[in-house]
């Protein structure tokens, strides 16, 4: 079990990231939450930028915890973690970078 | 814990293996299921279709030579460009390396066999029949003709009339099937069966690459599994999933379609770098650089490629932000794909290379070739470009650079490599290199021209095209490339096939100086080895001096068959310590008969005779059941010796058994397909345009309530029989299936009645969703049922005790996964009024 959470745990993590976050978006966007605010802050960004820090934290841990493993273990870890360390942040950025819901099919709410 | 040398009789334990793991010869070896005749047979058709797929590239490229050209019409056009990428990707590159990893894995594990030889038959008779049905179109002149995704509502019905888009369907989904076995054995026997002292971190990379792969096929498949049953169902009956004029939607089967699509460019590509990973460090005589990055690297690229799948249709109509995404997800592959480059190169550099053949096709098919491929990977990841770049040429030659290099290339180099341990015979050098370079000369003047081709506006999948629009030259330039293409390949394979003759060479003992334990004797013995090696070092026969010697004289585990059994080692996932052994069933009939089964059901549904193909489905039920009746368990010994000192429990039963991981595994897949059903509600709720369905009113809660009962009496009593079996009371536990069976089918009966009671599927994709979800759960309940029944049976006749009864585990954990999906279905399909409004 550790070797799997050490082996696979950052990818599992950024998985659920990039489906939290994708899945998130796509609601907002289909509930026409674009406006909305939280705390002064836009809502779909403020709440993509505080899963993607949240998600790197863990992930953060799991290098924490599995880079210390004498070895392959460790190694692999260390490899695991930065990978996806990155890649969360990668997915997470173009929220800041660019308007949530531009480009939305016009038939929502049709029928 | 050392091996220690078996008892004496060793002459006599040898022959006494050899019999045992023979094959009957003739037409009888149809019924061989060991995995060396399965591997060839998966690699030998594969390249069958290879051929014969090639043989449409050349069509195509004739066609394409010069302009208005009218040696193929359209239609016979667009058959064949579908069929070439069905073939290549379907018929060709998964199954191949299915094979590949089918043939060495044990090998080079250092075992005997895969765990479930019968389940690896299946998955080739599967694969075979499933071709059949999709090859025999070509003959009939009704091939698939909508391009190899086969995009609605372009492939519809009402546009597609014919039964071409059928052949594809049914086709594909038998195919699929092989997959998703496959799969299933090959992760349990990488996790399970490797030699003693073989730990994660010694295991080959190629180990590390097809499990990533495996893992990918049993998450990826499941979607167009899904996709072509629901389009099937359109087809025939109406059910309109995809039809956007009736609450469906075309672009849903995309999603489902790409969800597979993008992470089979990686299910090609992963299995042939761990080829090229594994004989790069041979002819470089050094281990891989970077080990330990390299396996981060094919883990990484297996997770990322399931986050790709939208990069195919940038152009369909997705929020901005949902293309930055996949943006961002697509770029980041070349991070991974970067890794197994470089330590490509920094293994070349650190070792003592030797330019055979093998390595050739290494460094220019994959170091050059598969490189500007990720190239311009990078750039078609990116939207601006993708956008301009979208459905022409340009993409053509990328995706040939990607596949090529990636999978053709070093697969071409493993051919070579591996052709002495699979043959005993050595492949020639000179007609190994003169290929390499006639494809890879032909090779680049097909697909580099057509970087420009696409750039200058010519679109894909267009028969012919006008004069003096500055396409001419670069398609007579790939046209010939492609001649030249297919020279190197015939040359090739027929070199390969020129050592089978009489009196050609036979190579030496690991004739490379290979280091895992595939080469201890070439070609290995038909029981692989004569005894199961302790294992110490990542690179066996180069780290630990003896080693091929001492298994010849039978050191090890198992050396001594004990009265003919097909024994292997079953050892733990981490640290492969030796907890079991499992005595394997030898030839047997009852693959082929369940894969035709199949067939006939398959068949009935292309035909529309649908009293054959539910005569076909009852078959292969039959065919199951009598496929999964054990021997009676007092006929097995609870131990065999392992070695002089060591005696191991026979799995049969052991709850910690190798059918324990399947279990898990199988059910991962089902939940992956499951989960891409409850996405198609939520996608067409959140997306089609007619929805939600005009009903007047929703339908009575009361039935579909009262209808838990049943289901959940059935998980009680089943886990009520388990809890009887471990205290070993087997007349309880037969009492306790039996009343699951009852509920069961109490459940089916008001199952069909609250059916009926849904609106037609015909009327509207939620009403469709509704009813095929139903039927899903049916089917569920159904295979609880019969496992149930087969458990009371079993315990009826004196099976099963306290410490033995895994049948009753997995049938306990199927009927509460089988609750839990109804836990899931239930709303999706009666609270749907309320949770799917607009």
């Amino acid at each position: 079990m550790s070797a799997a959470l050490a082996l696979l745990g950052p990818a599992v993590l950024w998985a659920i990231h990039f489906l939290a976050v994708y899945i998130f978006v796509s609601l907002a966007c289909l509930w026409r939450w674009q406006d909305a605010t939280l705390l002064g802050l836009p809502l779909i960004e403020a709440v993509v930028a505080l899963l993607t820090l949240a998600f790197i934290g863990a992930i953060a841990a799991c290098g924490w915890i599995w880079g210390w493993s004498d070895g392959f273990r460790g190694r692999v870890g260390i490899g695991m973690t930065a990978l996806f360390a990155v890649a969360t942040a990668m997915v997470g950025l173009p929220t800041l970078l660019t308007a949530a819901c531009v480009g939305l099919p016009v038939q929502i709410g049709g029928g | 814990m050392t091996a220690a040398r078996p008892p004496s009789g060793q002459r006599g334990e040898e022959e006494e293996l050899a019999r045992a793991w023979s094959s009957p010869p003739g037409w009888r070896s149809l019924s061989a299921v060991n995995h060396r005749p399965m591997g060839r047979r998966f690699v030998g058709t594969a390249m069958l279709f290879f051929l014969i797929a090639g043989l449409l590239a050349l069509l195509i490229r004739a066609q394409l030579a010069v302009p208005e050209n009218d040696l193929i019409g359209p239609d016979a056009y667009n058959q064949i460009f579908t069929m070439h990428g069905t073939m290549m990707m379907f018929l060709f590159a998964v199954p191949v390396l299915q094979g590949a990893a089918t043939w060495l894995i044990p090998l080079m594990q250092g075992t005997r066999d895969l765990p479930f030889p019968r389940l690896g038959a299946f998955s080739y008779w599967c694969f075979l029949f499933g071709a059949t049905i999709l090859v025999s179109s070509l003959l009939l002149g009704m091939a698939p003709d909508g391009g190899w995704f086969i995009y609605p509502p372009f492939s519809s019905r009402h546009y597609s009339p014919g039964p071409n888009i059928d052949f594809w369907l049914i086709g594909i989904t038998f195919a699929e099937i092989a997959g998703v076995a496959f799969a299933v054995e090959i992760i349990t026997a990488i996790l399970r069966t490797r030699a003693p002292g073989m730990s994660l971190a010694r295991m080959p990379l190629f180990s590390w690459f097809v499990l990533a792969t495996a893992g990918m096929i049993l998450l990826g498949f499941p979607p167009l599994i899904l996709g072509s049953i629901l389009f099937e169902l359109e087809r025939a009956f109406n059910w309109p999933f995809f039809d956007a004029t009736r609450g469906g939607d075309p672009v849903l089967w995309q999603h489902l379609f790409w969800l597979f699509g993008h992470p089979e460019v990686y299910i090609i590509q992963l299995p042939a770098l761990g080829l090229l990973a594994m004989y790069l460090s041979v002819h470089c005589r050094v281990p891989t650089f970077g080990y330990a990055w390299v396996v981060a690297a094919a883990l990484g690229t297996a997770f990322l490629s399931m986050g790709l799948w939208v990069h195919h249709m940038y152009a369909v109509g997705i929020p901005q932000l949902s293309l930055a995404f996949f943006a961002a997800a697509s770029t980041l592959v070349a991070i991974p794909s970067g890794i197994q480059v470089f330590s490509a190169i920094a293994t070349i550099g650190s070792g003592r290379p030797v330019f055979r053949t093998p390595l050739l096709f290494a460094c220019g098919g994959f170091l050059f070739i598969f490189t500007l491929g990720g190239l311009t990977g990078v750039m078609v990841a990116l939207v601006p470009f993708n956008l301009i770049a979208h459905d022409t040429q340009f993409v053509v030659a990328h995706l040939h650079y990607v596949l090529v290099g990636a999978a053709v290339f070093p697969l071409l180099g493993a051919l070579h490599h591996w052709w002495p341990a699979a043959v005993g015979r050595q492949p020639s050098e000179r007609a190994g290199k003169w290929s390499f370079w006639l494809l890879f000369i032909g090779f680049n003047l097909t697909f580099f021209p057509l970087h420009h081709t696409g750039l200058a506006g010519m679109p894909r999948r267009v028969y012919t095209y006008p004069a003096g629009l500055g396409w001419e030259w670069t398609n007579l330039l790939a046209s010939i490339g492609a001649a030249m293409f297919a020279l190197g390949a015939l040359l090739f394979l027929g070199s390969l096939l020129a050592t089978l003759r009489r009196g050609a060479a036979r190579p030496p003992d690991d004739p490379w100086q290979a280091g895992t334990l595939e080469w201890w004797r070439t070609p290995p013995p038909v029981y692989n080895f004569r005894a199961i090696p302790q294992v110490t070092e990542r690179y066996p026969l180069w780290q630990q001096p003896g080693l091929a010697a001492a298994i010849g004289r039978g050191e090890g585990y198992l050396a001594d068959p004990q009265g003919g059994q097909r024994l292997i080692a079953i050892t733990s996932e981490v640290e492969a310590r030796p907890e079991m052994a499992s005595a394997l069933p030898g030839p047997t009939w009852i693959p082929i008969i369940t894969a035709a089964c199949f067939a006939v059901l398959f068949l009935g549904v292309l035909t529309q005779v649908y009293p054959l193909a539910v005569l076909g489905g009852i078959a292969a039920w039959i065919a199951v059941v009598i496929w999964m009746w054990p021997d009676p368990d007092a006929a097995h010994p609870p131990t065999v010796r392992a070695t002089a000192e060591l005696r191991l429990p026979l799995d049969r039963g052991h709850h910690q058994a190798p059918g324990w991981t399947a279990l898990w595994l199988t059910l991962a897949a089902d939940a992956a397909l499951y989960a891409s059903l409850v996405f198609a509600f939520f996608f067409l709720w959140g997306y089609a345009a007619q929805w939600p369905p005009a009903v007047a009113a929703p339908p009575s809660l009361l039935l579909p309530a009262l209808a838990w009962a049943p289901l959940l009496a059935a998980l009680a009593a089943v886990w009520w029989g388990e809890a009887a079996i471990r205290r070993g009371d087997r007349g309880r536990l037969a009492r306790a299936c039996w009343i699951a069976v009852g509920a069961g089918a109490v459940f089916l009966a008001m199952q069909a009645s609250v059916a009926a009671g849904l609106g037609p599927p015909e009327r509207h994709a939620r009403d469709a969703l509704s009813h095929f979800t139903v039927l899903y759960q049916g089917f569920h309940v159904a295979v609880g049922m019969t496992m149930a029944g087969m458990v009371a049976l079993r315990a009826r006749r004196g099976d099963f005790a306290p410490q033995r009864h895994l049948a009753v585990r997995i049938a306990t954990r199927f009927w509460s996964y089988a609750v839990l999906l109804w836990i899931v279905g239930f709303p999706l399909v009666h609270l749907a009024p309320w949770l799917f409004a607009r």
